[in-house]
């Protein structure tokens, strides 16, 4: 019990600090937010953060039950998956990543609809 | 120098971007059925407006989160997600309600072209306005031009209205027997009206797009919130006052917006009508392009995605298309049939109902020494801020109940 004390307040810091920050990527680029947090370890072991997560389908993960299976058809938007070594830097402002929201898999819709946008005179 | 010409250019794109299609309902309304007895509720709403615009501005330029990211940052994807689909729900009925009105006003001039022409042609030329022009021009354009509106200041002083019953007026006054529930509808409207919150989605998004820094913009923010909104109150007193000389004693309903600018027809002439149409024009389509442009902000800011009319429209793409998509669907609402002035009670109405859960974040950060430092509120704004969380609950709650109670306002 004594050690479940210490442990949790620790996490919810963690995921206060991580959980819906702005990510921007090497170019300062707004590329979404962090929606969840992948962890490795089991309870009463240290836990080790591993990739934040993006997109829909992480996002749904944090909704009431409810509320998922009536969003479920969003699943398959997918979530991108950013491994913890690409950041860096964390402020309470944003999480700065290291490679471009394209590397990293982050700019699929932006892209689509920049394609979209572009057909336009003066875009 | 620079600095105060910035902070005057500020205050009056603030002053002549405050009124919109809400006011020209509600107040003149207001006006019309109750003579000066709501004046005191226009206060209660301005002073509401500058204390929410001031704190989003203060906490957009230290934090640098507008108020969507903060919203998400303070109540997560749940709460936060909520507060979301109502804000974008409201936001398109407002865009519904500020593009048809543009409609309506052109027909003052426009008779003989039929109104769907007026309509399609207002929703193009306020994309085209949207996409070409940047930030600072789209809020100057509209807020300098929407100056015109000051001819109903001049219509209120020349159709001498007895300056005591006016003074009277802005002593809350709390209605009984008969139309109490009609009267307690319109002081919730004339309230909702003057806070309706897509103007402060604007104002914050607009401090991080300008780049303010609370080291140099602290004056300026302070200016274009306390000079800025709190003079364009003055327009909203005067709407009520010169519908209370003109329209009370005739028992007259000003259900059209002709007769918002008969306001000004009558005691200045063809000139008051003139500045009637342009200040009403450029108002209403600035807040049309204002409301679009921050259904888009919010949608953008919640989910991180990029933003900002700094960018070209192809720099911030899902932004750009949000906005579009704004204009399209409140088109195809107003092309459908659905009159403007209508779904403006129910914009401005419901949006006082939403309020609470985009002011409580804005509080709380406002006033939180780990992200504001030293900017962060003082006694007083802490005290004035805490106060009217409860008056807009208490608001937020009646209004729903009074909407339906009134027949949104017909008894």
């Amino acid at each position: 019990m004594a050690q479940a004390r210490t442990e949790k307040p620790e996490r919810f810091y963690l995921a206060a600090r991580l959980l819906d920050r702005q990510l921007t990527d090497t170019h300062g680029v707004r590329c979404g937010k962090v929606d969840d947090v992948d962890f490795r370890g089991r309870v009463g072991e240290e836990l080790v953060v591993v990739a934040l997560l993006v997109g829909p389908q992480a996002l749904l993960r944090r909704l009431p039950p409810r509320l998922q299976s009536l969003l479920s058809p969003l699943r398959r938007l997918g979530a991108s998956r950013i491994p913890w070594n690409q950041v860096e830097t964390l402020t309470n402002d944003e999480l700065r990543l290291r490679g471009t929201a394209r590397e990293l898999g982050l700019d699929r819709y932006e892209e689509a609809a920049a394609r979209q946008v572009s057909k336009v005179p003066l875009a | 120098v620079k600095k105060v010409a910035e902070i005057a250019l500020g205050v009056i794109a603030a002053f002549g971007g405050f009124a919109d299609i809400g006011e020209l309902v509600f107040n003149v309304q207001a006006g019309a059925q109750f003579r000066y007895q709501l004046l005191w509720t226009v206060v209660i709403g301005v002073v509401g407006i500058v204390l929410f615009a001031e704190m989003c501005g203060r906490v957009a330029m230290v934090t640098k989160r507008p108020v969507f990211d903060a919203i998400r940052d303070r109540f997560g994807v749940g709460v936060g997600g909520i507060a979301l689909i109502g804000s974008l729900a409201i936001n398109l009925l407002t865009v519904c309600a500020e593009v048809g009105g543009v409609a309506l006003i052109l027909q003052i001039y426009f008779q003989a072209v039929p109104f769907r022409i007026l309509l399609l042609g207002a929703a193009a030329g306020l994309v085209i306005l949207t996409w070409v022009l940047p930030f600072p021009f789209i809020e100057r354009l509209f807020g300098y031009l929407g100056m015109f509106l000051i001819v109903f200041i001049v219509a209120a002083v020349h159709v001498h209205p007895n300056w005591g019953d006016v003074a009277s007026g802005f002593v809350p006054h709390w209605q009984t027997g008969q139309n109490t529930v009609i009267y307690w509808y319109f002081a919730v409207g004339v309230i909702a009206a003057a806070l309706i919150p897509y103007e402060v989605y604007f104002y914050s998004s607009g401090a991080v797009e300008e780049g303010w820094k609370p080291e140099e913009d602290l004056i300026v923010n302070k200016g274009n919130a306390f000079l800025g909104f709190g003079l364009g109150g003055v327009i909203s007193v005067a709407l009520i006052v010169v519908s209370a000389v003109l329209f009370f004693p005739r028992q007259i309903e000003p259900d059209f917006i002709g007769t918002t600018a008969l306001a000004a027809n009558v005691p200045l002439g063809a000139d008051g009508l003139l500045f009637a149409f342009l200040g009403m024009l450029f108002a209403v389509g600035g807040a049309a392009v204002e409301s679009a442009l921050s259904g888009a902000y919010c949608l953008c800011q919640f989910f991180g995605w990029e933003w900002g009319k700094y960018r070209r429209p192809a720099g911030a793409p899902r932004f750009t298309l949000a906005w579009v998509i704004f204009f399209l669907l409140a088109l195809i609402v107003i092309l459908s049939g659905a009159n403007p002035i209508l779904i403006t009670e129910y914009a401005v109405i419901l949006s006082v109902v939403a309020l609470p859960m985009t002011y409580l974040p804005i509080l709380l950060m406002a006033r939180d020494r780990n992200y504001m430092g030293e900017y962060a509120n003082g006694k007083l704004a802490d005290f004035m801020g805490w106060l009217y969380l409860v008056i807009i609950s208490i608001v937020a709650l009646a209004a729903v109940p009074l909407l339906f109670a009134s027949t949104h306002g017909a008894g």
